[in-house]
């Protein structure tokens, strides 16, 4: 494989963005129906036209990217098949019992989402659309743990378990974190998009509030805020489960590219957190604030998945310093 | 088999895949004609001053996209997960074969979906009309024909690879010589089922010149494409190798062929010459007719399609064509990296295994053990074994044996448990065909045999009730062709074992003396239905009562005669047979009449 640049593959770099254009969908995925179940029903609530608006601009947003969603997994899962067809397949057999239901999540997702998006809610009863995306968006919560579940597969470690009781995957601690990672990058995902939401009371002659733009983007700073802090609080309690010894024997043999995507991704967390938190300060009056999140969060993104790459590259790698010691 | 089986209930691989295949199909089909006709009132809506066409242009995309992401991207997820899980070796073939060319066409659906998604959008907030939104619209329909276009080619070359067996060359895959026919019909009958769903939708419009101008549109799109498909259906299916065409085939097709030659008929006549004798019961008769084409194509698919993935190259259980003389060398079982023992199974368990394996992908109702629809050669001790071996060769439909010898013997032991968990009593086989004189083995078969002094036990137990079938059927016919063939091979292993159980008890009296009877000789002559060989009352009256049969293992035993020469090794034999201990003879066999109820054949 030709190297992109130093320490980086082209395959490697290609499965980092496919990585997290997936995990993007997936969070859009859980985060655009809620948002907008909350924005349809506090707007009916309290009168806000403008609210129920945006609502269904999020809608309009979900069908999109439901598309994408689609894209996405069926790539990963095709490319799964091609490549690596002996680590994903024993377990999905073994998993029979769990697709049925799996699929008919999905499938009320699809439906829920199409039926909300598509529809003109305006002129319908805010509770029925506000059930409508509320429903598509617990349906998506829990699919995530299928979607973890599935990532777990290449442990030959957990295949044991799987074989004798799919449902066991469900109950794994590494399960629940994956689950709780998703949720916590769906809120930072959520609120990027309620920003970019409120962004358009800011153009010129626009019909809509310029305070309601406002009250939206300080909505979506809390949320990316409060989402992106406790990300990193998770994060750090791994990395500290994982222990000292680890830690050093990892970055010692993830070498230069791992240290520096470790350094991006600190970085671009620390100035997502500032944007974030100079948006609340000006009280929502940032409008530029939405895509610069935006852009914050794919960069993170895209440190994290390299990060991980090269976590797992590392720990396939026994660091030459332990084998001059044994000798 | 390196994969597990799935454990899943059998109405899921009968009703629910086909029903998510259906769907997809039919789902995929809608969309591709409703995107191409949602295409007329997009380009009316600019040059009428009728808004109406604009709002119609708006609905039609609405429609086509939640049909496309609603029903064919659910269906076909949920197909194609089906598909990993029950049948994940050749899922993972045609994957390694495919994969590219099917994820393109994936990614052309889905990115006829995305400018689907744009141009439903553009209609709702008021911009639709304008050059480059109509260029969106034309972009998905190009987007979702050219991606179903991939998949039904697809469809049809499993069917007629063509070239490709020698080349494996994409191009000659997806330009196989049944291409263009399975184009035409899909295409067509995409067509003819948009529009007869559109006709039931403008039926009930109340503005008669706008119905009636709507009527006419969709009369002259629908009528002219179920045409079509009436000829694609024929064209298709004549495209067709001979092997692929079945017997069913040619009744399905002229079915499908009626049904859209109809169809067009009914469009032409009620929709775009005279639109006013529309009914609503016509349109939704209509639209029903429209929606059982593409379940007909399915169903002659299917059919078509034998027991193979890929006709002549993949077969329906994982197995390449290619790859049976390694697999039958080596064995089907081997280690996995996911399986915990390192080491073959026992008999019983390897064959449940290899059937499932094998077999399963065909035979999906013999899993639970349902097996009272059994072929009835395979009622008969040592029938299943020989169907194995001979699968190759007499049997067109089935794939050769892809296993080893004593895989094949697992496997005939698993299916006659099977047989006998169901309650079917298995006959005695046939007596060997070596030992026969060439000039008349049917008098040597019936011949009385003498009697050993004492029978082996594993022969008593496992002597049936009924007697022989099939051995005037069989025994002739297959004796010239496989002795000389087999019998150097197979004799040390098959003959005795066949040999212990063979004479069946009815004929062992005809001139035996009384005391050298067997003690139970259960089978009695209703059972039987013979009505050839007359029965020697003197010893009859002699004989001792037999008992009914009790639950157990010696329930459906007879001791039999061995045949003449002696049964050397009776219980090798029974070692090898490898008769499942976990399948209990039938405990509910009656004493006197066919209680078993398998088909009966005349006894020599």
């Amino acid at each position: 494989m030709t190297p992109l640049l130093p320490g980086i593959e082209v395959g490697r770099a290609l499965d980092v963005l496919f990585g997290v254009f997936l995990a993007g969908t997936l969070w859009l995925g859980v985060a655009l129906p809620l948002v907008a179940a909350h924005l349809e029903y506090w707007g009916a609530k309290r009168g806000r036209p403008e609210d129920r608006e945006a609502a269904a601009r999020l809608g309009e947003a979900a069908i999109v990217n439901l598309i994408c969603l689609a894209a996405a997994a069926a790539g990963a899962a095709l490319l799964a098949l091609i490549r690596h067809p002996a680590t994903l397949l024993p377990p999905l057999v073994w998993m029979a019992r769990v697709w049925p239901w799996a699929w008919l999540a999905g499938a009320g997702y699809a439906g829920l989402v199409l039926l909300y998006g598509g529809g003109r809610w305006a002129a319908r009863p805010p509770l029925l659309g506000t059930a409508c995306a509320a429903g598509a968006g617990v349906l998506a919560v829990l699919l995530l743990p299928v979607w973890g579940a599935a990532l777990a597969f290449p442990d030959p470690a957990l295949w044991l378990r799987v074989e004798e009781d799919p449902w066991a995957l469900f109950r794994l601690r590494g399960t629940a974190l994956f689950t709780l990672h998703h949720l916590l990058g769906a809120g930072a995902a959520g609120g990027a998009a309620l920003m970019l939401a409120g962004r358009r009371a800011f153009r010129w002659e626009s019909p809509v509030p310029v305070s309601s733009g406002a009250r939206l983007i300080r909505w979506g700073a809390g949320c990316v805020l409060a989402a992106s802090a406790l990300q990193l609080l998770l994060g750090v309690a791994w990395l500290g489960a994982r222990g000292p010894a680890w830690l050093k024997g990892t970055f010692y043999a993830g070498g230069r590219p791992l240290m520096a995507a470790v350094a991006l991704l600190v970085a671009a967390l620390i100035i997502l957190l500032e944007v974030a938190v100079s948006a609340l300060r000006r009280r929502g009056s940032a409008p530029r604030a939405g895509l610069t999140a935006v852009a914050l969060l794919l960069v993170v993104a895209v440190a994290a998945g390299w990060v991980r790459a090269g976590v797992e590259e590392a720990s396939r790698v026994r660091p030459p310093r332990t084998e001059g010691a044994a000798r | 088999m390196l994969f597990p089986d799935a454990q899943v209930p059998a109405v899921i691989e009968r009703a629910l895949l086909p029903a998510l295949h259906y769907l997809f199909g039919a789902g995929a089909a809608l969309a591709a004609g409703g995107a191409l006709l949602m295409l007329v009132p997009g380009y009316l809506a600019p040059r009428s001053l009728d808004p109406r066409w604009g709002q119609l242009a708006g609905r039609c995309a609405r429609w086509v996209l939640g049909l496309l992401l609603g029903a064919a991207f659910t269906a076909g997820a949920g197909a194609w997960l089906g598909e990993l899980v029950l049948r994940p070796r050749a899922a993972e073939r045609l994957a390694a074969a495919f994969g590219p060319a099917l994820g393109a066409g994936g990614l052309c659906l889905l990115a006829g979906a995305a400018a689907l998604a744009r141009y439903a959008s553009g209609w709702r907030r008021g911009r639709g009309g304008s050059p480059a939104h109509f260029a969106a619209g034309v972009l998905a329909a190009a987007g979702i024909w050219a991606g179903a276009a991939v998949l039904a080619v697809f469809q049809s070359f499993s069917l007629n690879p063509g070239r490709w067996l020698e080349t494996r060359a994409l191009r000659d895959a997806l330009l196989h010589p049944s291409a263009l026919p399975a184009f035409v019909l899909w295409a067509s009958g995409a067509i003819a089922l948009a529009a007869a769903a559109g006709l039931a939708a403008a039926v009930g419009q109340r503005d008669a010149p706008w119905r009636l101008g709507l009527v006419r549109t969709l009369g002259r799109w629908g009528a002219p494409a179920a045409w079509a498909g009436a000829a694609g259906a024929v064209w298709w299916a004549l495209s067709l190798p001979s092997g692929a065409q079945d017997k069913s085939l040619p009744a399905i097709v002229g079915t499908a062929f009626l049904v859209q030659a109809g169809l067009g008929t009914y469009l032409y006549r009620c929709g775009a010459r005279e639109p006013r004798r529309l009914s609503p019961a016509g349109a939704l008769l209509a639209l029903l007719a429209a929606a059982l084409s593409p379940a007909l194509m399915q169903i002659a698919r299917e059919e078509a399609r034998g027991p193979f993935f890929i006709q002549g190259y993949l077969y329906r259980n994982g197995i390449l064509a290619e790859e049976i003389p390694r697999l039958q060398r080596e064995g089907f079982w081997r280690p996995a990296a996911w399986r915990k023992e390192k080491e073959a199974p026992s008999p019983e368990e390897l064959g449940a295994r290899v059937f499932r394996g094998e077999c399963a992908a065909c035979h999906p109702a013999w899993r639970k053990g349902a097996a009272q629809a059994a072929l009835p050669s395979f009622r008969e001790q040592g029938a299943a074994l020989r169907f194995l071996g001979a699968m190759g060769k007499g049997h067109p439909a089935f794939p050769a044996f892809a296993g080893s010898e004593g895989e094949r013997r697992a496997v005939a032991a698993h299916l006659e448990g099977l047989l006998r968990t169901a309650g079917v009593t298995l006959a005695a086989p046939a007596p060997p065909a070596p030992k026969a004189p060439p000039k008349k083995p049917e008098k040597k078969e019936v011949r009385p045999a003498p009697v050993p002094a004492a029978p082996p036990k594993e022969a008593v137990k496992e002597a049936p009730k009924e007697a022989p079938k099939e051995v005037p059927k069989e025994a002739p016919k297959e004796a010239p062709k496989e002795v000389p063939k087999e019998a150097p091979k197979e004799a040390p292993k098959e003959t005795p074992k066949e040999a212990s159980k063979e004479t069946p008890p009815k004929e062992a009296p005809k001139g035996k003396p009384p005391e050298a009877l067997p003690a139970a000789a259960p089978k009695p002559e209703a059972e039987t239905k013979t009505p050839a060989p007359p029965k020697p009352p003197e010893p009859r009256r002699e004989e001792p009562k037999p008992e009914p049969p009790r639950p157990g293992p010696s329930s459906q035993a007879a001791p039999p005669s061995p045949p003449p020469g002696g049964a050397p090794g009776g219980s090798e034999v029974k070692k090898e047979a490898g008769a499942p201990p976990a399948a209990p003879p039938a405990p509910s066999a009656p004493p006197a009449g066919g209680g078993s109820g398998s088909p009966e054949v005349p006894s020599p």
